[in-house]
């Protein structure tokens, strides 16, 4: 194993970032979490920085921890949220099950990733040109709105869609029209 | 770039997108009258069938394959077929829902438009030739529906069926993100230009055979097993449709389920994953089973619709396992008829719905407001007999002829333990659409409800969108060859 300045930056990141996916997970309190949510996208985008792509690493700070991360905050401190019960409280037979469950799924996925190492020996030649393409705002603006851009559109109807549920399902009053009026 | 060979191919996205947000504005300067919102996106609708059956009609090229827009998209017979369908679907929901909408408080112009926009979405899974626009596809489809299913924003069920579905969606649509992008990754390694194109997969049949491509695709199957309500993704179904306006139920029990599985099975077809044949038969089973099983104790008439849905993805999986030249056709054909039949039924359900007095539930969804119909609304008890004559696979109808098709697939494909246990579950559910039948027809109600008189007045519509199902359940019942020849399918079985 090479012990280049990028390979230990990696170790330390993923590190980091498991640990904080871990304990966002695992704590009562649910601004605790939020922080270490924040935590976990900022080793996320370090990881995207290691790996050449500078854009979306940007894009990760700005979006996910600027804006994102700030609503998420603010709903939680808005909503009054309940203590937690603890686990053993609240223990039954089915979540038993879901848990072994999950686990042997996880195991599965694990094993033969596992075997599938053993039989590729990824060539990382091709993929690292292509990486630092996509790192540069250009190249990605370029194929977005050339190649992409009926994917672009749709996604585009998508965000339109989600604003007018978001109206829909939250508006105050909103009531249908009355028989007698139409 | 766009050239006008393209252009020619993408007139109903066009039209359907334009014609669309056309709609969200139509309906945002029409605030009192929602008849102009209701025939507009009607119309809409039908401009869309129409430039779907002038692409085949006029185009003897897509007899193969066309691949369009960078091969990001592609079109053939089937997708025609399948996009055709979908469509229909929507069309005959639009046709039946104004009184509907009305009676239940919900006679919002965004029904309308929202069920164009995930009409969009299907189209553009349907079309997808890349693992990305089927994602893409999936999501603005799925949102439409979530929003949808909450549409009665007072009542505590339909708030229930919509943040069930949301989640569990929100939850299923990590998986195909995470299968995708293990997809992409092997076949990015393995130094293909564009991996997630379906293309580029089916020239390289050995990607089966690598545990990442494997592993992904299997996240990806599980994501749109889920969709179509396969066997261990199956328990959101009851819920979400008995929760969700009935109408809203229909349209997405069969447009939504037309959409989901004419993606999966050209997909499957395209990757043979013969390795697989016997999981796909388990779940199949298992489908079946668990649908036909618990819809016999059902008594709320939603909920056992809903798991006559499930038994029916099962149908449909049995088909899709055989993996052969008859897959397609025994798809399509069995979702025609299922459109017919299915969404019929929840219009039926949806007609003679009520409300609570306090207006928080749904009223009159139960076997038991059914018993003695025949003397009440004659009518309507006829169609809904053969509605679900035609569901429980009596010949001459279209429900049987879909059944037939798909378990000859089967056989040909040498799965013929599969295909009796599929005929064996079909005679199961003989019992329970039988079952409302003779409450209908043989039973005389303890309660007295007032006769159903003038049932066309204010009800035209409705009635011709039943008449539409029970022709469509009728024609293609005594002459199932229609669907082959109109869509040049194919299938030559008689």
């Amino acid at each position: 194993m090479d012990l280049s300045l990028i390979s230990i930056l990696f170790v330390i990141l993923a590190v980091i970032s498991i640990f904080s996916a871990l304990m966002l997970i695992t704590r009562k309190n649910p601004v605790t979490s939020a922080l270490y949510l924040i935590l976990n996208f900022f080793t996320v985008s370090g990881i995207y920085l290691l790996l050449k792509a500078q854009f979306i690493a940007i894009i990760q700070v700005m979006v996910y921890m600027g804006a994102i991360m700030v609503l998420f905050l603010f709903v939680i401190m808005l909503l009054n949220l309940r203590d937690e019960k603890n686990l053993t409280e609240s223990f039954s037979f089915k979540k038993l099950t879901s848990v072994l469950l999950s686990i042997t799924f996880f195991v599965l996925i694990g094993t033969t990733f596992y075997f599938g190492f053993s039989n590729i020996n990824p060539s990382r030649q091709g993929v690292e040109e292509k990486t630092v393409e996509i790192g540069k705002a250009t190249f990605l603006g370029e194929k977005l709105f050339t190649e992409f851009a009926m994917p672009v559109l749709i996604a585009g109807i998508l965000l339109l869609v989600a604003i007018i549920g978001a109206v829909v399902l939250a508006k105050k009053k909103f009531d249908p029209v009355s028989p007698d009026k139409e | 770039m766009l050239s006008s060979q393209d252009v020619k191919y993408l007139y109903p996205f066009i039209l359907l997108i334009v014609l669309s947000v056309v709609t969200l504005f139509l309906d945002l300067f029409t605030k009192q009258n929602k008849k102009i919102v209701s025939g507009f996106s009607m119309l809409t609708i039908a401009a869309v069938i129409a430039s779907l059956f002038y692409i085949l009609i006029n185009d003897p090229e897509i007899a193969r394959t066309q691949e369009i827009l960078h091969s990001y998209l592609r079109i053939n017979r089937y997708t025609i077929a399948f996009s055709v369908l979908s469509m229909l679907g929507i069309f005959i929901t639009f046709l039946a829902s104004k009184n509907y909408l009305k009676k239940q408080d919900i006679n919002f112009g965004e029904f309308y438009y929202i069920i164009l926009f995930s009409a969009a979405g299907m189209l553009t899974m349907l079309y997808a030739n890349d693992l990305l626009v089927i994602f893409i596809g999936l999501e603005l489809m799925s949102v439409s529906f979530y929003i949808l299913a909450g549409l009665m924003r007072r009542r505590l069920k339909s708030n229930e069926s919509a943040l069930k579905y949301f989640l569990l969606g929100a939850f299923i649509t990590g998986f195909i993100l995470l299968g995708i992008s293990l997809m992409y990754g092997t076949g990015l390694t393995k130094g293909i230009e564009n991996p997630l194109n379906l293309t580029a997969i089916k020239s390289n049949p050995n990607f089966l055979f690598n545990p990442y491509f494997l592993v992904g695709f299997a996240l990806f199957l599980i994501g749109f097993f889920f969709k179509i309500g396969l066997f261990p993704f199956q328990m959101w179904i009851p819920d979400v449709y008995d929760g969700a306006p009935t109408v809203v139920s229909g349209m997405m029990s069969t447009s939504g389920k037309i959409a989901a599985a004419g993606t999966l099975a050209p997909i499957i077809i395209i990757m043979h994953p013969s390795d697989l044949t016997l999981m796909f038969s388990v779940i199949a089973v298992l489908t079946m089973v668990i649908g036909n099983v618990v819809a016999l104790v059902q008594n709320n008439l939603k909920r056992l619709l809903a798991y006559s849905s499930i038994a029916s993805a099962g149908y449909l999986l049995v088909g899709i396992t055989s993996m052969n030249i008859h897959t397609l056709d025994a798809v399509t054909f069995y979702l025609l008829a299922y459109t017919f039949m299915q969404l019929g039924s929840f219009l039926i359900v949806s007609h003679f719905e009520g409300k609570t007095a306090d207006g928080k539930d749904f009223s009159n969804i139960d076997i038991g407001y059914y018993k003695g119909l025949a003397k009440r609304s004659p009518v309507f008890t006829v169609i809904f007999t053969i509605y679900l004559f035609s569901l429980a696979g009596i010949p001459p109808l279209a429900g049987f002829w879909g059944k037939y098709y798909l378990f000859y697939a089967a056989i040909k494909a040498n799965l013929i333990w599969l295909s009796v246990v599929a005929i064996l579950m079909s005679v199961v559910s003989v019992y329970y659409y039988l079952r409302i039948i003779v409450y209908m027809w043989f039973m005389d109600s303890k309660t007295e409800i007032p006769e159903e008189k003038n049932y066309l007045k204010g009800n035209m519509l409705f009635f011709a969108a039943n008449v539409v199902c029970v022709l469509g359940t009728l024609v293609f019942g005594f002459y199932p060859q229609l669907l082959f020849e109109m869509f040049k399918l194919i299938q030559k079985i008689i």
